[in-house]
Formats: C-alpha cells, structure tokens, sequence
C-alpha cells in the first residue's frame, strides 16, 4: 500500500511542478514580449532628433516628457525586464530538471507496483 | 518563439518509430496544440499589420489634403464637425504609453517600416506552422502504422499492452 501511496505523492509533486513551469514559460514569454515593445521605443527613440516632442500617456492624458528622461526610463525598464527574464529562465531550467527526475521516479514506482501486482496474482 | 522548440525527445535522439502508442498520441496533442497556438499568433500579427495598413492609409490622406475635414468621434454616437488645422503635426503611438511627434511623411516611414517588421515576422512563422503540419503528418502516419501492426499481432487477445 506504501508503494501506492508514495506513487500518488509523486504524481502530485509532479503536477504541481508542471503547472509552476507553464506558468513560468508564460511569464517569460509576456517578459519578451515586454522586452520587445521597449527595444522597439528605444530604437524609434533613437531614430529622431533631439528637438523631438515625446509625450507620454499618463491616465488619459498626454503629457510632454524630456526626451533624455524618456530615453534612460526605457532603458532602465529594459534592464530591469532582461534581468527578470533571466532569472526567470534560470528558473524554468531548474524546473525542468526537477520534472526529468521525478518523471524518472514515477517510472520506476511504476515498475514496481506492476511487479508487486504481478507476484501478488 | 523560446518555447516553440522540438520536444524534448528530439535531444536525446530517441527515434519516433520507437515510441510507444500512448507516447505518440501526446506527442500529437502537443503537436496539435502548438500549431493552434501559432496560429492564433498568425492571425494576431495580420490583425496588427492590417491596423497599421489603415493608419498609413490616414497619414497617406492627410499628406495628400484629402483629408482635412473630420467627424471627430465625442461618444460612440456623436460627432462634431472637424478641421484639421496642423495636417503635417501627427502625434504616434511607439508603444509602452510613449507617443513622439511627427510629420506625415515621419509617419509614414513609421508605419512602413512596422508593416514590414510584421510582415517578415509572419512570414517566418508561417513558415514554423508549415513544419510542424509536417510534422504532424508524419506522426500521424506513423501513429496510424503502428496502431494497424499493434492490431494485427493481437488480434483477439485484448489483454494489456506490454508496448
């Protein structure tokens, strides 16, 4: 009966470690995206003058911004999302050999529960 | 696209024909599921190119005095009368709530330069879905295989599988 109940306990862990990942996977797709977006500012920011008028929408208004201002406020979030993006994918890896392991695990409980099953009939 | 890789069965070079059938079929559900999943991106990206299409088709109107006098939308169900007063004076959504002011032919290039983006972006994953309908067909063929070689070397027996 432990052999059952150990195989049950496993198989929780394992989904719970599953739905961690897709929602970390996710999570590091939206921070790209995100990351995306900001590079895409950062270089039309890039491709005007000095001189150029840059508003930003705060609430429902437009207001006028400092283009430097602007321009190290995407950079700072640009940074701020890469460092996330990589702890978040340091994480997925973990993860992923975590799920390797206890699908190992799983395997070989199943081995032996059949075996068990077999000696038993 | 990270997460659009092979599975995971690919890097330990295991063959297809060697999976078992329940393997195979979630291998195909994955298959399944990834394709439906890229082609909702697909579509998302032709909805975004077409949006900037129109918003080069306005600046394109503006530009050429086409377009100078407006309805100016209060609420859904009411209008004004509108004229543009500084045609050449357009203010751009960039993305992440900054918007940067141009001229119409700045806006244009804007615009042009975004579709293309797009474009080349739809392209390549229309690419990616290509393979993996391939993909998905040689999977099934070989699903198919099996199950047909699986029933025949049983044939009554319907006893548990030692795939």
């Amino acid at each position: 009966m432990s052999l059952e109940k150990n195989l049950e306990k496993e198989s929780l862990e394992m989904r719970k470690l599953q739905s961690e990942y897709s929602k970390l996977i996710e999570t590091s797709q939206q921070l790209s995206s995100q990351l995306q977006e900001n590079e895409l500012v950062q270089k039309e920011f890039s491709l005007v003058g000095s001189d150029a008028k840059i508003y930003k929408m705060i609430g429902p208004v437009l207001v006028p911004q400092d283009k430097e201002e602007a321009g190290l406020n995407v950079e700072k979030r640009i940074e701020y999302i890469k460092a996330e993006l990589t702890r978040v994918e340091a994480r997925i890896k973990e993860l992923a050999t975590l799920q390797e392991k206890k699908s190992l695990e799983i395997y070989n409980l199943q081995m032996k529960f059949k075996e068990q099953a077999t000696i038993s009939k | 696209m990270s997460a659009t890789e092979l599975p995971a069965s690919n890097q330990q070079q295991i063959r297809i024909e060697d999976l078992s059938l329940p393997q195979l079929s979630s291998l195909r559900d994955q298959f399944n599921s990834d394709i439906a999943k890229l082609t909702q991106l697909y579509s998302q990206l032709r909805n975004a190119i077409s949006t900037f299409s129109e918003c080069n088709n306005c600046v394109e109107a503006i530009a050429s005095k086409s377009l100078n006098k407006v309805l100016v939308p209060l609420t859904n169900s009411l209008y004004v009368r509108g004229e543009l007063v500084q045609p050449d004076n357009l203010i751009v959504d960039v993305g992440t709530g900054y918007y940067l002011e141009k001229n119409c032919s700045q806006a244009q290039k804007f615009y042009s330069n975004k579709i293309e983006y797009l474009s080349q972006n739809a392209d390549k994953l229309a690419k990616t879905i290509e393979e993996k309908q391939t993909n998905l067909q040689v999977l099934a063929d070989i699903l198919a295989t099996k199950a047909a070689a699986l029933q025949k070397s049983q044939p009554a027996s319907e006893a548990s599988s030692k795939a």
